[in-house]
């Protein structure tokens, strides 16, 4: 009988210790965390996709409530978590559209014929090293896919040649836009549903000779626009999404093709 | 003989394939149309100098440079300006051309090398200032396949003692026999070019280095540089890359230079044969580098030669010439089978550093696919330089480059030996590059 009970006993003791020590230690140690980083931690995305600017998604919300700042907005949360974020930190948020990541190319495999193969590394800044262009358009997208491996979101995928975003995934983080080195991938408002998916310069004889759908700076859409939200630069039509009223006047009036009119459902990929 | 002098440190033994070196070097006729690219050297872009529609001469200035580090591009013959738009060029980038119409196509290039005066000029008159501005006027670069500027090779900073200029007739890669071919036919002018440079360093010690698979270049250079005192023909093994700067230099000196570092460095300035031609050119008829000497070889060209072309033939001229059947072309390749850039456009023009063309009727070894690398190091004991390219590609691979892994990465050479031994076929020239451009964009 007796011998059960010293054990115990000993345990016993051990255990009070240990806790005790635990407990010291809990006080004499402990650092003061605002627990609204947690709070705001929760709100946030929690993609760790690094498109804010910092390492990641708890790192953005030790500087927004350290700094009382929710600037720049997270990319990738919609408007209510970011209200939800600046409430909780007594912060005004401008709610901003959501922004997705849109290829300004149609060089498909159809539209731009190939004019070399391609036996080397399967990376779109390898390739640049050896040609421009793997197609006929030296401004066309390589296709070879740095921006899909950079998205963090399963939004890109790549199809005859080109890249296709699913703008329901896109979350507007920007990863990709970095990881193309020939700049085709631009931000725009996700309601601008009227994109010129073409980034020729080139002169409109020696575009169209590249690709068929190329923009050859002809003109009709500035013309046709009643709200002076297109205008041609270098042979290259570009839209003004602040004045776009998505009328589609510019899409009927663009003789190649190179405006195209996206509906308000997302464009099926794969 | 001596003993043959070589690097120690990897190298690999491709077969020499030099179809052409018995060939003399042929002239063309000036091409119904040429392209002249605006860029043909390492450095500051140019600034076009004519526009649509102008008539030029034969050696005027078509784009001038922008700064110290870059290089003057003029017309090889009389013509107008008919174009300037962008081209791709022999490699496959896209890049600014001025396409001009000569006013005499058809007229044999040799007549108009003839019609250019001769002036019989005293080297040991003209003052190193003199010397520099001439070869920078006449838009000298190297002409090895780099096309760095040859007036900036020649001015090092003033605490960089120069005490021996090497000349680079090594020409290690495979199928090339242009070096070979000038060595062979205009050797006194070559030693007339040597004089000119060696006036810009107090008179230092000369090299010639020649690969000793060259015995006629190597025959004829010592006879006639036997009675000269400071220079010295030095016959090299047969081992690529031989003509690699660095390899040159310690073969030659058994000089080392360092990481990151130059030849002046060790105190050595190297230029090839054909660049110190071209210098001669400069002073003896007062040409700007417009031409250059082109090897054309290949299993798909029956008689394979050596042919002076202007700057800005297009290919397709040298496919007539030679009556290579275009169908049976699957491969070609701009420069030696090792460092050069494989080609798409039959149209592309020659530049101031296309030292061959090859075409060949497979490409078995560009089709093979990448495979996951062995581990076996045959790339670690072929690399000149030393470096781990297996572990280096893996880093480049995976995005994560360690930061003391930069500086070798931005040492290696590009010779591609590593390649050529790797029994995965893995691309490692091209992840070497790529992580080039890495560590570029990064600083």
């Amino acid at each position: 009988m007796f011998e059960i009970v010293i054990p115990g006993l000993i345990l016993a003791g051990f255990a009070l210790i240990s806790a005790s020590g635990l407990f010291v230690a809990s006080k004499k140690f402990y650092v003061y965390e605002d627990p609204r980083i947690d709070e705001v931690e929760e709100l946030l995305p929690g993609a760790n996709c690094g498109g804010c600017g910092f390492a990641g998604c708890r790192a953005y919300a030790e500087n927004a409530v350290n700094n009382k700042t929710v600037d720049p907005p997270c990319p990738v949360a919609d408007a209510e978590a970011m209200q939800a974020v600046a409430r909780l930190l007594d912060l005004e948020v401008e709610v901003k559209e959501k922004q997705v990541a849109t290829l300004l190319c149609k060089g498909t495999h159809e539209n731009s014929r190939s004019v070399m193969e391609y036996y080397g590394i399967d990376d779109c800044w390898a390739a640049m090293l050896v040609a421009n262009s793997l197609k006929a358009c030296a401004f066309s997208c390589l296709g070879l896919g740095s921006c899909v491996r950079a998205c963090s979101f399963d939004a890109m995928l790549l199809k005859d040649g080109i890249v296709v975003i699913d703008e329901e995934k896109c979350t507007g983080c920007g990863m990709c836009l970095q990881a193309c080195p020939k700049n085709l991938l631009f931000m725009r408002p996700v309601s601008g549903q009227v994109i010129v998916t073409c980034s020729n310069t080139d002169r409109g004889a020696d575009a169209r000779k590249a690709c068929k759908i190329a923009c050859i700076g002809c003109m009709k859409c500035e013309k046709s626009c009643h709200q002076n939200a297109i205008h041609v630069n270098d042979f290259l039509a570009s839209i003004d999404y602040e004045k776009c009223t998505n009328c589609g006047d510019c899409v009927a009036a663009c003789p190649t093709n190179a405006i195209e009119m996206r509906g308000q459902e997302v464009y099926v990929t794969a | 003989m001596l003993q043959l002098r070589t690097f120690k440190r990897g190298g690999i033994y491709p077969p020499h394939e030099k179809l052409s070196a018995d060939a003399k070097i042929i002239f063309g006729e000036i091409p119904g149309n040429l392209l002249i690219p605006v860029n043909q050297h390492i450095g500051r872009p140019l600034k076009i100098t004519v526009k649509k529609g102008d008539a030029v001469k034969r050696g005027d200035l078509l784009a001038e440079s922008t700064g110290f580090i870059s290089s003057n591009v003029h017309s090889p013959v009389d013509g107008k300006v008919l174009k300037i738009f962008r081209f791709p060029l022999l490699g496959g980038l896209i890049r600014e051309v001025i396409q001009i119409q000569p006013t005499e196509p058809g007229k044999s290039f040799k007549e108009v090398l003839e019609s250019d005066p001769y002036f019989d000029i005293d080297i040991g008159s003209l003052t190193p200032e003199a010397i520099r501005k001439r070869i920078e006027e006449a838009g000298i670069v190297g002409m090895g396949g780099a096309g760095f500027p040859t007036h900036v090779k020649l001015s090092p900073p003033p605490e960089k003692k120069i005490d021996a200029l090497i000349i680079n007739g090594a020409e290690c890669e495979p199928y090339i026999t242009a070096d070979h071919r000038v060595m062979v036919e205009r050797s006194s002018e070559i030693i007339k070019g040597i004089k000119i440079l060696q006036r810009l360093f107090e008179n230092v010690p000369v090299y010639i280095g020649i690969e000793e698979n060259k015995p006629d270049a190597l025959k004829i250079l010592d006879e006639l540089v036997s009675k000269d005192g400071d220079i010295l023909i030095v016959p090299l093994k047969a081992k690529y890359p031989q003509g690699g700067e660095k390899q040159l230099i310690k073969a030659v000196l058994n000089r080392e230079v360092p990481s990151k570092g130059l030849p002046m460095d060790v105190g050595v300035v190297v230029q090839n044969v054909a660049t110190v031609l071209a210098v001669y050119d400069a002073f003896y008829y007062n040409r700007p580098l417009t031409e250059r000497v082109v090897t054309v070889s290949g299993n798909v060209v029956n008689q394979p030669g050596n042919i002076l072309l202007p700057v800005g033939t297009p290919v397709s001229y040298v496919v007539k010439k030679f009556e290579i059947d275009v169908q049976k072309v699957r491969l070609l390749i701009a420069g030696g089978p090792m460092m050069g850039r494989t080609s798409h456009s039959f149209e592309s023009p020659v530049t101031k550093t296309t030292s061959a063309l090859l075409f060949f009727d497979n490409r078995v070894f560009a089709e093979r696919r990448e495979n996951p690398c062995l581990r076996c190091g045959s790339c670690l004991r072929v690399c000149p330089m030393g470096l781990d390219v297996a572990l280096y590609t893996q880093m480049i691979k995976a995005d994560k480059i360690a930061p003391e892994a930069k500086d070798h990465i931005q040492d290696c050479i590009e010779c591609g030996s590593c390649a050529f031994v790797c029994p995965a076929d893995r691309r490692l020239v091209q992840w070497m590059r790529l992580g080039k451009t890495i560590i570029r964009r990064e600083n």
